[in-house]
């Protein structure tokens, strides 16, 4: 096994007698006949694991071989006969010999007929023609030695985080100091009392990028894949944009040997992108990222439209990404400005003052569109449940409305994908329902009561045109336009507004004032919060 | 995606003088505020209050014209025509109007803003002044081909023979039929695969630069810059997380040249993190002074002064004075903006002690770096300004070290 070292090796038995932990290992005729039973010809590096441990399974690690019975994992037979059941097809040369998180396994990949096969990702929720096949290591060996070195992380990273977190006590809390970006400052990350992460971490002057002391990771099987790895990177992403520096990340030898952890690196796999400098324990500015956006999960037309804004170095995606990343911007709201505005980079920017009006009137209509389309998608996504007398929401209790953006006309468009129907709210003098199945467009116009008077002539025109290219019907497809409350006022005092048309309108709870107060805020909180 | 598109409306002259009206509309109070409102926060007086004002009072103004009736004019020959009919003359243009504002603000914020790029009102005894300007940025921006700022233009010039002024009605949310609907694609090609694929090609240049020198790396950058900016861009330089010694002492190195001669200057833009601009810096101008020219300060009179109050009280009972107060410097606003205005503060006070022969100011710097460079373009430009052989002030940085004491720097005269 090249990769891994005796002081690895040391390690592991170390820990296998702490948690008395029997491994058995393996004759050369058992491994014979476990290839003959896989019809594989399996890799040096691999049989030498065999005959030394069989199998793993200690806390944190458990790879598949010849484990004590091979009705049990960790059996790789066994692994290899789910596999087999659950998807037809799957081809015979992919045999799994971790699960890194649920639904997700390492698996060896014989496709090459090579001597000595990568390791790569196999998403086992997705059939295997949809497979990315993401290369995880190189070979067996280098894929064992990285699983250690993680749980030598994880041990060593321990003390060293306490004694951080002690110097920082004393140096900075007790003196109620606060410490500025280049001191080191350490972090922990969970959700309620379960770990996620812990991390310390400074701004490097001399090399302008982010440096990492410790990073340990744990992903708590309640949540989503990879959450504990997750939530660490986005922090440091986000830390490593707050600080100024060049997004570079940079892992100190304390971690994992100098290497960037593999949880990261699984991560990142995950994501398909394909970190080049592990070794040298850092992530590259572009590395960077292209994490950053992974990570914020983004719909699909919303990242590209930011990608190519990069590209033409009209905005940078990490902005975008930090705004979501510290609750400036919602990822509903962000798609709204993203797809909804030629030139989204200036509100991101938020260089102009109101003096410069134009152009703080246009970041204030799309700010205020962000946002009222924002409120209406939590007003559609909420499922209130009648208890007794009271109206509960409950927590993640949410209608499967499927919600998009349609950036030519501003609109937002919902889908109701259940079986019950759902209450259109903010509609004035009539009540409607979402029916199952049924998509209704909804074209935001964040106008205050000047505009609205000025504007909402042509703003029927474009409802009738968006309702035309429907199919023209306002019972199968139908289209509203949201104002904010100001449009109440108009309709009081204006006969703009006919019977007809006034079906069409939707009036948000709020007044257009104070939604200007929000977004001025938030354009703020833009300018100064990046240091 | 929806655009911006614009009314321009010519109002006349007696909407806009106290005690007249046309069609019951007269905006004087209203206007006259507003231009005071813009004073004060060209000052940077009570910045959040002023905004807030300022766009009521230019919501009433544009609210005014909301009960006219308009009338769309193809020919401006039309403009006496549909005031005589008690209508409002406009002119509709688009998209490339925002542009233009954008592109100005971006290129020269400073100047935008002493023109009144981006106002939505323009008073008739304004307009003349603003036509000049603009007809020149419209050259100097590359607009000259485009029809709707050549169609602005021309609507102006007839509003001002006309003797109106001019309001304009912005909606941000223009339906466009022919709207891109994949944004994200360009060319059949996904945005992502394209920055994936610059990121697979800069892996091969990218390497790590473990490199302690600050000074070099600040080199490297404004070497780049100044490369682009001779080429036709205009090459720009982050000073955030810059110390501010290294700052000053490398931009000495760029400021001066070989000889005895002023030579134009090449400009390379201020970036800060916070992604706004300062003014340009005027680099590769000043001639390099002779050490005679140096010595002769030597028994000069002194001036301490430190760059900002309230920063290092220690350093109190080191200097005379103050060259700005922090109280005006450190208001919540953008770093760029805060280098305009330690800027401009600057400039008015070199010319206030322009006066004074043989001055050798000891700078005593506080390490804000919006400060420090407001500061020394201010000096840069007051020597262009003076194209002396002989200069009459040299400023010297002071740099604090916690146990040192102060450090001298490289003087600039």
């Amino acid at each position: 096994m090249a990769y891994i070292n005796t002081n690895e090796i040391s390690y592991l038995n170390s820990i296998l007698e702490k948690n008395n932990t029997e491994t058995t290992s393996r004759s050369p005729e058992e491994v014979e006949k476990l290839q003959e039973d896989l019809k594989i010809r399996l890799p040096e590096s691999y049989k030498e694991f065999l005959y030394t441990f069989g199998s793993l399974e200690i806390d944190g690690l458990t790879i598949y071989g010849i484990g004590p019975r091979e009705d049990l994992l960790p059996s790789v037979k066994l692994a290899r006969q789910i596999f087999d059941t659950t998807w037809k097809g799957i081809p015979v040369n992919i045999l799994p010999i971790e699960s890194l998180s649920p639904g997700y396994f390492a698996c060896l990949n014989f496709e090459e007929d090579n001597e000595d096969p990568p390791i790569i990702l196999w998403d086992f929720k997705s059939p295997p023609d949809a497979q990315l096949e993401i290369t995880l290591s190189t070979s067996f060996s280098e894929y064992l030695a990285k699983r250690v070195r993680f749980l030598i992380n994880q041990d060593e990273g321990f003390p060293l985080m306490e004694e951080h977190v002690s110097r920082f006590e004393d140096e900075y809390l007790k003196n109620e100091k606060l410490a500025r970006n280049h001191i080191w400052r350490p972090f922990r990350f969970a959700v309620q009392d379960v770990l996620l992460g812990l991390v310390v971490v400074r701004h490097s002057l001399e090399n302008n990028n982010l440096e990492v002391d410790v990073c340990l990771t744990g992903d708590s099987p309640e949540y989503e894949v990879f959450n504990g790895a997750k939530m660490t990177l986005a922090f440091l992403l986000s830390e490593a944009y707050r600080c100024g520096g060049n997004m570079e990340i940079k892992f100190t030898t304390n971690v994992q040997g100098g290497m960037v952890p593999h949880s990261i690196e699984i991560l990142s796999a995950y994501y398909g992108i394909d970190l080049k400098h592990v070794y040298e324990g850092r992530i590259s500015t572009g590395e960077a990222k292209l994490l950053f956006i992974a990570l914020s999960e983004f719909p699909t037309d919303v990242v590209n439209k930011i990608a190519f804004l990069d590209i033409e170095k009209r905005l940078s995606s990490e902005s975008v990404c930090f705004a979501l990343s510290n609750g400036i911007w919602a990822k509903t709201e962000i798609e709204s400005i993203v797809l909804g505005n030629e030139h989204p980079d200036r509100l991101f920017r938020s260089e102009v003052g109101a003096e410069t009006r134009h152009l703080y009137q246009r970041d204030l209509a799309h700010g205020r569109g962000a946002i009222i389309g924002g409120y209406l998608d939590e007003k559609l996504l909420k499922r209130e449940r009648a208890i007794g007398e009271d109206v509960v929401a409950l927590e993640d209790d949410v209608n499967q409305i499927e919600v998009s953006f349609d950036g030519s006309y501003y609109a937002k468009k919902y889908t109701n994908l259940s079986s019950e129907s759902v209450d259109i709210p903010w509609l004035i003098g009539n009540s409607l329902n979402l029916q199952p199945g049924q998509t209704i467009t909804v074209l935001i116009r964040g106008r205050n009561l000047n505009e609205i008077e000025r504007f909402i002539i042509e703003d029927l025109q474009v409802a009738d045109i968006v309702l035309d290219s429907l199919g023209g019907s306002q019972t199968d497809t139908p289209v509203f336009i949201a104002y904010p409350r100001d449009m109440e006022s108009y309709i009081a005092k204006s006969s703009t507004i006919t019977a007809d048309n006034k079906s069409m309108i939707m009036v948000c709870p709020e007044y257009a004032s104070a939604i200007d107060m929000d977004v001025e805020s938030r354009l703020s909180k833009s300018r100064i919060l990046r240091q | 995606m929806t655009y911006s598109s614009f009314a321009i409306c010519a109002l006349p002259k007696t909407a806009w003088e106290p005690h007249t009206d046309f069609i019951g509309i007269n905006i004087s109070e209203y206007v006259k505020d507003a231009l005071a409102i813009e004073q004060r926060i060209a000052k940077g007086v009570n910045l959040e209050n002023e905004r807030n004002r300022y766009t009521l009072i230019c919501s009433k103004i544009e609210g005014e014209l909301n009960n006219a009736t308009f009338a769309e004019i193809v020919d401006v020959g039309e403009m006496r025509n549909v005031i005589n009919q008690n209508k409002i003359p406009t002119l509709r243009v688009g998209q490339s109007y925002i542009e233009f504002l954008d592109t100005f603000q971006k290129e020269n914020r400073e100047e935008s803003r002493s023109l009144r790029a981006g106002c939505t009102f323009y008073p008739p005894e304004m307009l003349e002044t603003y036509l000049d300007k603009f007809a020149k940025k419209i050259e100097d921006l590359g607009f000259t081909n485009d029809d709707d700022i050549n169609k602005r233009k021309g609507f102006i010039i007839q509003a001002i023979s006309h003797q109106c002024g001019i309001i304009e009605l912005q909606d941000p949310f223009s339906f466009n039929p022919e709207a891109n609907r994949e944004p994200g694609r360009q060319n059949g090609i996904h945005g992502l695969e394209v920055l994936r694929e610059k990121h697979n090609q800069s892996t091969i240049e990218e390497s790590y630069i473990d490199e302690p020198n600050l000074y070099e790396i600040l080199r490297r950058e404004i070497n780049r810059a100044i490369e682009l900016s001779r080429t036709g861009g205009v090459g720009e330089v982050n000073f955030s997380n810059q110390p501010h010694n290294v700052i000053t002492e490398v931009l000495h190195e760029f400021v001066y040249v070989p000889g005895e001669d002023y030579q134009d200057p090449v400009e390379i833009k201020v970036i800060y993190n916070d992604g706004s601009q300062g003014p340009n810096f005027p680099l590769q101008c000043i001639p390099r002074r002779r050490k005679t020219i140096e010595d002769s300060f030597d028994k000069a009179p002194q001036l301490r002064i430190s760059l900002m109050s309230m920063r290092h009280l220690d350093m109190d009972r080191d200097v005379d004075v103050a060259w700005l107060r922090n109280r005006d410097v450190s208001k919540s606003r953008s770093l760029g903006d805060i280098d305009y205005y330690c800027f401009n503060q600057s400039g008015k006070q070199f010319a206030e002690i322009d006066e004074y022969e043989n001055l050798k100011i000891l700078l005593f710097h506080t390490g804000f770096q919006p400060a420090v460079i407001g500061f020394y373009r201010a000096f840069v430009y007051s020597l262009l300004e003076k194209q002396v052989s002989s200069p009459r002030i040299v400023v010297v940085p002071k740099y604090y070290l916690r146990k040192q004491g102060y450090k001298p720097g490289k003087p600039w005269l």
